[in-house]
């Protein structure tokens, strides 16, 4: 059978498919959020986040890990469910081998983690031309970096110790008739303390923005590159959560190792490494590990330098410290082909061995 | 011709043997009809045939071909269910059966014909969850008939059926049988099989008790029912009829198994000796009484 073959069964299994569209409508709403509440002014004052010729970049790094969780629900449901409705079974029975039902299902994966690739960048896109048209500019206080500066850090420290000596001044010196209204000076401590942060705030150096380039592309080439790298890291999450779906054949089971695995035991075998191997056998095994070389392609400074530059160009207004991005190949893009070879692999011969 | 033939087809779990050396022929036009208990191994069976689970040991050819590709390439001339029919449940009836022709290469223009065959057609745009357990089973013989398969491998077709959905069935397989295909169903339903089957083979823990044609297994030695005022006396002229090979006694009935088919014979016997019958008739030997035999547990052992 050809492989378009196999790719039409697959459509018409899943385009007919309404949790499909529902986790596809869900990650392009949760997209719009990340990026839009950016746009309304929100948490980090930036009245537009996304601005070209980077614009897929910086949504890049909003993004983070969210995607691969839809994707890797999506993919487990999509699979898991051919072994509870015993369709797999009833697929070879009509005539497909297990090679090929094997093959076909992979090939879903895959056109599942382009279209999960797909939705997110499209809404950034979205944001950007708003951006654009309605000529909103970044206005933040703060860098993209998270890390605050040495200065920044020195005032903070500075006003807290200020307001803290005096608000425990004013306890110390309460006599005993006093007492009773300690509570209430509890309450001004705090308040006290809520004032200093506030302080320490205004006192942060303004971020100086490069303005946006009206005529810049809305998608560059570096946007591109940084798609093909979230897509790689994708298809790395859809590997894992496929294996996971054909060796488990449920839903619940292979939902709950891949959120263990993701969130916790990768963490969890760098500590014990760290404590019963040493820190240098840790950070030499656990960049290598699925989810930190899964996650290394999906770093948008790897791939954009422009990004870079301007992430930096920002980074030096703050007095911080310039972004670097260790783009080693090996580990960025064979790393992760590796891991999906080895995921597939394994499921193929798996699969392969076992009864339907 | 022989379209299907198994020789000590063998399936172990563990220390569990679920099938035991099937060797089964199938020939071409026939019903044939593949009985055993709950549990003997008749879904495992099929599952070898089908290729989805993988055989311990024996083999078997299907269309006179075995291996690997060629079976592969023999099971698209096969229309097959396993257990419950087997279908996308958010998918209508007839978008199930677009699935199914795709992968069986068969013409989508085909599946109309195939939903008027089973009377679905006016329920095709309908998802699949919501159909009755008959219309299921009726999807599932509409996709089984798609490509007009050679042979038609259904398990358990009428399971669970109400009497007017396993007639329905019934006559759906009657006339797949009459445009030529050949049918393999497994049952546990003896009545169903006796009324659609040319031929069985009984099964009892994985192994083949009996093997023949429908005909030949319920015809054999013949069943008196008798009774008299006198059970007695009864008693005593059966026991000495020289053609009675055993009886068995229920209510004020005595039932003579006979070694011919005489009942003029032991009226005449009976009646020189002073016993008048007051009933006397022929019990017909159903594929019950067949299958119960068979499948008793000392029976293990016997026409395999």
């Amino acid at each position: 059978m050809k492989i378009g073959s196999l790719i039409g069964i697959e459509y018409l299994k899943t385009v007919k498919r309404r949790a499909f569209w529902v986790a596809l409508a869900f990650l392009a709403f949760l997209s719009t959020v990340a990026m839009g509440s950016e746009l309304m002014g929100g948490r980090r004052g930036v009245s537009a986040p996304l601005v070209a010729p980077y614009s897929w970049a910086m949504a890049a790094g909003e993004m983070g890990p969210m995607p691969a969780f839809f994707l890797a629900l999506t993919i487990v449901m999509l699979v898991t469910s051919e072994f509870s409705w015993r369709t797999a079974r009833q697929n070879v029975i009509d005539g497909l081998s297990k090679e090929q039902f094997f093959t076909a299902k992979w090939l879903m994966a895959t056109m599942v983690a382009l279209a999960f690739t797909i939705v997110p960048f499209a809404v950034a896109t979205g944001v950007t031309i708003y951006g654009r048209v309605t000529g909103a500019t970044p206005t933040s206080t703060l860098a993209p970096s998270s890390a605050p500066s040495s200065a920044e850090q020195a005032a903070t420290h500075a006003a807290f110790a200020d307001s803290t000596r005096k608000a425990l001044a004013t306890v110390r010196t309460a006599t005993d008739s006093q007492r009773v209204l300690v509570s209430r000076q509890a309450d001004s401590t705090q308040a006290a303390l809520r004032q200093a942060l506030r302080d320490a705030r205004a006192q942060r150096p303004r971020a100086v923005y490069p303005p946006p380039d009206p005529g810049a592309p809305l998608v560059s080439l570096g946007d591109l590159k940084v798609f093909a790298g979230f897509f790689l890291g994708s298809l790395g999450f859809a590997a894992m959560a496929f294996m996971l779906a054909m060796l488990l054949r449920s839903t619940g089971g292979a939902i709950g190792v891949f959120m263990l695995y993701f969130a916790f035991l990768e963490q969890m075998i760098g500590l014990l490494l760290r404590r019963f191997g040493s820190a240098d056998l840790a950070n030499k095994v656990v960049p290598y590990l699925p989810v930190n070389a899964l996650r290394g392609p999906t770093n948008p400074n790897v791939w954009h330098e422009a990004h870079v530059e301007r992430l930096n160009a920002v980074a030096a207004s703050l007095g911080q410290a310039r972004v670097t991005a260790d783009a080693d190949m090996m580990k960025l893009v064979g790393l992760p082909l590796a891991w999906i070879g080895v995921f597939v692999l394994v499921t193929f011969l798996v699969f392969r061995k076992r009864d339907l | 011709m022989t379209i299907l033939e198994t020789s000590g087809l063998t399936k172990r779990y563990g220390r569990l043997t679920a099938v035991d050396h099937v060797s089964l022929s199938v020939e071409k036009g026939q019903v044939f009809g593949f009985l055993g208990p709950n549990g003997s191994g008749k879904t495992t069976t099929i599952g070898m045939l089908l290729g989805i689970i993988t055989p311990s040991g024996g083999a078997f050819r299907m269309f006179g071909r075995d291996g690997g590709d060629e079976l592969h390439a023999a099971r698209r001339r096969i229309g097959a269910t396993l257990e419950t029919p087997n279908f996308y449940p958010y998918l209508s009836g007839r978008d199930n059966l677009r699935v199914a022709a795709r992968i069986k290469g068969v013409a989508e223009d085909r599946i109309g014909e195939a939903l008027d065959i089973v009377g679905l057609t006016g329920r095709q745009k309908d998802a699949f969850r919501k159909y009755s357990l008959g219309m299921k089973q009726r999807l599932a013989l509409a996709a089984t008939m798609l490509g007009d398969p050679e042979l038609i491998i259904l398990d358990e077709p009428a399971n669970g059926l109400d009497p007017e959905g396993m007639r329905e069935v019934r006559e759906i397989i009657l006339a797949l049988a009459a445009r030529g295909a050949t049918i393999f169903l497994s049952s546990h339903l003896l009545n169903e099989v006796e009324r659609t089957c040319t031929h069985v083979a009984i099964l009892r823990s994985g192994k083949v008790v009996r093997q023949s044609a429908v005909r030949d297994l319920v015809a054999g030695a013949t069943v008196a029912s008798v009774a008299s005022d006198d059970l007695a006396a009864l008693r005593r002229i059966v026991a000495e009829y020289p053609a009675a090979t055993g009886t068995e006694e229920r209510g004020d009935r005595l039932f003579v198994h006979l070694a011919d088919d005489d009942l003029a014979s032991l009226n005449r016997f009976a009646h020189e000796r002073g016993v008048t019958f007051s009933h006397l008739a022929v019990e017909k030997r159903t594929l019950e009484d067949v299958f119960i035999e068979a499948t008793a547990k000392d029976a293990v052992g016997g026409a395999a």
